[in-house]
């Protein structure tokens, strides 16, 4: 055709027509739709592909939307580390393996370039790959796109079909969109990954803490704890539904007075507290600000520590080292003493001799009370030797009565002093036990005290202090018992399950510390034993100290 | 060829169609109207009017009229900087062939972009147009139906024919009252230029029946009421079918296409600025003597056509007739003037020979030109 008939051709002919905004329209609307129906599924993609999927399991959601849109027999993940590419994933998932990508492998060519390409092959292409002959192949057309972290390329989407051709152009940015969501995707699952890890181990440190840890925000409600709350004050905890602290801890409806958040939120310092709860756990609380971004205060991590036991060591030392010095002092004293009084004794007992007869009965029977009057300063002061001796006598067979009688003839004018009247009912036929003797008396001691106290207000006509000494069976067990009953005021019901901890006291300031009980409960159950506490208010109380018979 | 193909706008004709306008616009789904016109319809008043009917129908418009007869390049750059800032979606052009050919261009150049000569010559849009309606004020250039544009490369100097089917507007409006408020001048410019189109769609190379039809019948019209036209402006009846040549002729040449005259007219518009009827008078005959041996049945058809008497005379003898009948009808209405009369300069003959090499229109010319015969027609018609 020459060139005047194509002209001509193209002047009047039939294939020149006027181009119509409709089928321009028409063509713009079927692009539309692809897009759209490609977008459906990206948003589909992205909606369904969950954080915790691991890289496969993405490729495996993609895989079964892709032919929706895309022809797509095979999809394929290449990872590059260090320059070296690899099949990461792929589906089918054993459709094909690659060992090396050689320099001519579209992947190699698309991660260099940063740059999708389209890529239709030959068999000589594909030599590198080794197929699963189990699949239908070799593949024919691949759109292979790179797959960014930032600017970074760290890997290669492949979409292949076994049909020629079967990629345009335009579809490489539908591919590109896809990879840049799956490698959003891949990305999230891994920082999800990593997050969870850190999370897990933050929590199991967490909880891994035996005391119990709050975290408290400021509005005072329980955000996290470690659940390690001592069981009294758990069941507490658990009952409660409210979420604020006051009411799980403290059973309130209201925050606590002088609550140390209040400090904290002051000062934006730690505060430190000493709680004593109703069960009579001894708590030192912590309580540590924490800060958001704007530097304001958004939490409070509480760390409540069990003092108890060691509150109570430190009192037993304490009051040991007291004991220790008041006995160190005492057998200094009694043993000056020691030495006058036998020359006082020897003195009148010669004196006595020295009048024979009838003569001067008076004199004599003065000179006779000078000697018993010794002789009981002489057991007194025996006794306080003894008594300074007790970290020098672990244990030994003793006889309670004995101790009984030594602590009541130190004490009896003490607490005679009071206008009390001490009545003993000491059981004749008790058996000898292990013990040590001091640390016995030490205890009745105290429980003498605390009765002539529980005595000392009450307007009563007759104080009465009752020390019985006794055997016991019970729980096939064989007990000895030592009580000391009062007449006095009790214990209010409240206080019962306090009276052991340390330093609780009812007594004012001045009089008690607090440690007496705790410190004979402690002596008690280094003997095995136990104390029980028998009151009623306002009749009075029975302690009574249970040592085993068996034991020591 | 046995398969071809005819292609037209939708018509609308008759006295007072001019009201359709607005109705037309809406049909094609505009909703701001970008209305190219010029300062002499302006002033005729047609512009008022359309834009009145425009309003009615609810559109929005703006008027562009910045251009001159044998529209320019860059007048067409304006037009389409204008459209596209206006946030128009449809264009109406209201004038001769002048307004006609810019609303094309701005329309071609608003949807596919870059410059007027990326798309000199044959079928070379690539994107629709925004729809046009196209309504004529004079009866000559056929534009308004046609799949032409021509515009003056201000820098080459000379027309630049840009044919693509793309380029026949959506509606004609053809009303013959547009065309009593032309000069007779003008009035007798165009009939020529409609009476070229007639005569060289006819023996064109690729006329076909369907163009033949309104070829003949545009010819035989213009032959009858032209001179009625020129001579009495108000003359209705003349004008009405003035109006019905121009359009005959402009569907026949828009399918059939046209020949040497306008191949070389192109070329002596873009360097004089004569009115292109003009130049078509002064080169038409001439032509016409160079294509007889061609086709003597077609040029006695012509003749036919002309009313001339030509029975009892062969092929040949009949042929020359109409060129007679031409020479007689060109001088009764004024026009019979050389191109060097009109302007033109004898040194740029040459020039003007090779360009007409070039352009489209001379490929259906009947009988192939080599530059010597260009420059020989150039000559006797000076």
């Amino acid at each position: 055709m020459n060139d005047r008939e194509k002209l001509l051709e193209q002047l009047t002919g039939v294939d020149s027509s006027k181009l119509n905004y409709y089928v321009e329209l028409k063509k713009r609307n079927q692009e539309v739709l692809k897009q759209n129906s490609r977008l459906q599924i990206l948003h589909q993609l992205s909606r369904d592909i969950n954080l915790d999927m691991s890289v496969g399991d993405i490729l495996e959601r993609a895989f079964t939307k892709l032919p929706q849109t895309l022809p797509c027999d095979f999809l394929g993940l290449v990872t590059v580390k260090d320059g070296v590419l690899s099949l990461k994933a792929s589906m089918p998932r054993n459709f094909c393996k690659i060992d090396d990508f050689p320099a001519h492998s579209p992947s190699l060519k698309v991660i260099r370039d940063k740059r999708g390409g389209i890529f239709n092959l030959g068999p000589e292409d594909l030599l590198h790959v080794r197929h699963n002959p189990g699949n239908p192949g070799p593949l024919r057309a691949l759109a292979v796109v790179p797959m960014f972290k930032r600017d970074e390329v760290i890997g290669a989407l492949i979409v292949a079909s076994l049909s020629d051709g079967a990629y345009l152009r335009e579809d490489l940015s539908f591919v590109q969109h896809l990879a840049d969501q799956l490698s959003i995707s891949i990305l999230n699952a891994r920082l999800y990954k990593e997050v969870s890890r850190a999370k897990k181990e933050w929590e199991e440190t967490f909880k891994a803490v035996t005391d119990p840890i709050f975290l408290i925000d400021t509005d005072y409600n329980v955000l996290l704890h470690n659940d390690r709350l001592p069981p009294e004050m758990s069941a507490q905890w658990n009952k409660v539904l409210s979420s604020k602290c006051f009411a799980k801890l403290h059973d309130r409806d209201r925050p606590c007075t002088s609550c140390p958040l209040e400090d904290v939120r002051r000062s934006g310092k730690p505060v430190y507290r000493r709680w004593q709860t109703e069960g009579g756990i001894l708590l030192d609380l912590s309580y540590y600000p924490v800060f958001n971004e704007e530097k304001q205060l958004s939490a409070v991590t509480i760390i409540f520590k069990d003092v108890t036991e060691k509150t109570k060591m430190e009192a037993q030392l304490v009051h040991s080292a007291k004991l220790a010095a008041i006995g160190e002092m005492a057998a200094g004293v009694a043993h000056e003493l020691n030495s006058p009084m036998t020359v006082i004794i020897g003195t009148a007992q010669m004196l006595v001799r020295d009048f024979p007869g009838e003569v001067d009965r008076d004199k004599i029977e003065a000179l006779e009370d000078i000697i018993n009057c010794g002789l009981r300063c002489k057991r007194i002061i025996q006794n306080l030797l003894t008594f300074s001796r007790q970290d020098e006598l672990p244990t030994s067979e003793i006889d309670l009565n004995e101790e009984v009688e030594r602590v009541l003839s130190l004490i009896r004018y003490q607490i005679n002093r009071s206008q009390v009247e001490i009545i003993p009912h000491l059981d004749p036929d008790l058996p000898k036990i292990n013990a040590n003797g001091p640390q016995i008396q030490q205890v009745l001691t105290n429980f003498l005290v605390n009765a002539r106290d529980a005595l000392d207000d009450g307007g009563r006509p007759e104080k009465i202090i009752q020390v019985t000494t006794a055997l016991r069976r019970r729980d096939k067990k064989t007990w000895i018992v030592l009580s000391v009953r009062d007449n006095g005021t009790g214990i209010a019901p409240e206080a019962l399950p306090k009276i052991f901890t340390p330093f609780f006291t009812s007594k004012e300031a001045t009089k008690g510390t607090g440690l007496g009980l705790s410190v004979s409960l402690g002596i008690a159950e280094s003997h095995g034993g136990t104390i029980e506490v028998d009151s009623i208010p306002g009749e009075g109380s029975t302690f009574s100290l249970l040592l085993p018979l068996e034991q020591l | 060829m046995n398969i071809s193909k005819f292609v037209t706008p939708e018509i609308i004709f008759g006295c007072g169609s001019l009201s359709q306008v607005g109705e037309s616009a809406l049909r094609l789904g505009a909703s701001k109207v970008f209305l190219v016109s010029d300062a002499g319809v302006i002033n005729a008043g047609w512009v008022d009017k359309a834009l009145f009917y425009l309003k009615e129908a609810g559109l929005a418009c703006e008027t562009f009229s910045a251009l001159t007869t044998n529209p320019k390049d860059f007048e067409v750059d304006e037009g389409t900087r204008r459209y596209l800032a206006s946030g128009c979606d449809a264009l109406v052009a209201v004038g001769g062939g002048s307004p006609t050919d810019v609303a094309k261009a701005i329309a071609l150049l608003a949807t596919n972009g870059g410059t007027l000569r990326d798309y000199e010559g044959i079928n070379k849009i690539v994107h629709p147009l925004p729809p046009m309606v196209i309504v004529p004020s004079t009866a000559g250039a056929g534009s308004e139906v046609s799949q032409f544009t021509i515009v003056v490369d201000t820098v080459r100097k000379l027309k630049m024919s840009i044919i693509s089917k793309s380029l026949i507007p959506d509606i004609a409006i053809v009303d013959p009252e547009l065309l009593q408020t032309k000069d007779s001048l003008l009035a007798a410019a165009t009939g020529l230029d409609a009476l070229t189109h007639g005569i060289e769609s006819y023996v064109s190379l690729a006329a076909t029946p369907l163009t033949d039809i309104h070829a003949l019948k545009a010819i035989e019209l213009i032959s009858r009421n032209l001179r009625r036209a020129v001579a009495d402006r108000q003359d209705m009846e003349a004008n009405t079918n003035m109006a019905m040549a121009s359009l005959t002729a402009g569907m026949a040449f828009s399918n059939a296409i046209l020949g040497a005259t306008h191949a070389m007219t192109h070329q002596v518009d873009g360097l004089i600025d004569q009115h292109h009827g003009e130049t078509n008078a002064s080169i038409l005959p001439h032509v016409m003597e160079f294509n007889l041996d061609t086709s003597p049945g077609r040029f006695r058809e012509i003749a036919l056509a002309f009313g001339e008497d030509v029975s009892g005379l062969d092929a040949a003898a009949g042929a020359t007739r109409s060129i007679a009948a031409v020479r007689r009808l060109i001088r009764d209405i004024g026009l019979e003037k050389g191109l060097g009369q009109l302007g033109l300069q004898k040194e740029f003959i040459p020039l003007l020979s090779r360009n007409t090499l070039k352009d489209a229109c001379l490929v259906t010319n009947p009988r192939s030109a080599t530059y010597e015969d260009i420059v020989a027609i150039f000559h006797r018609a000076m």
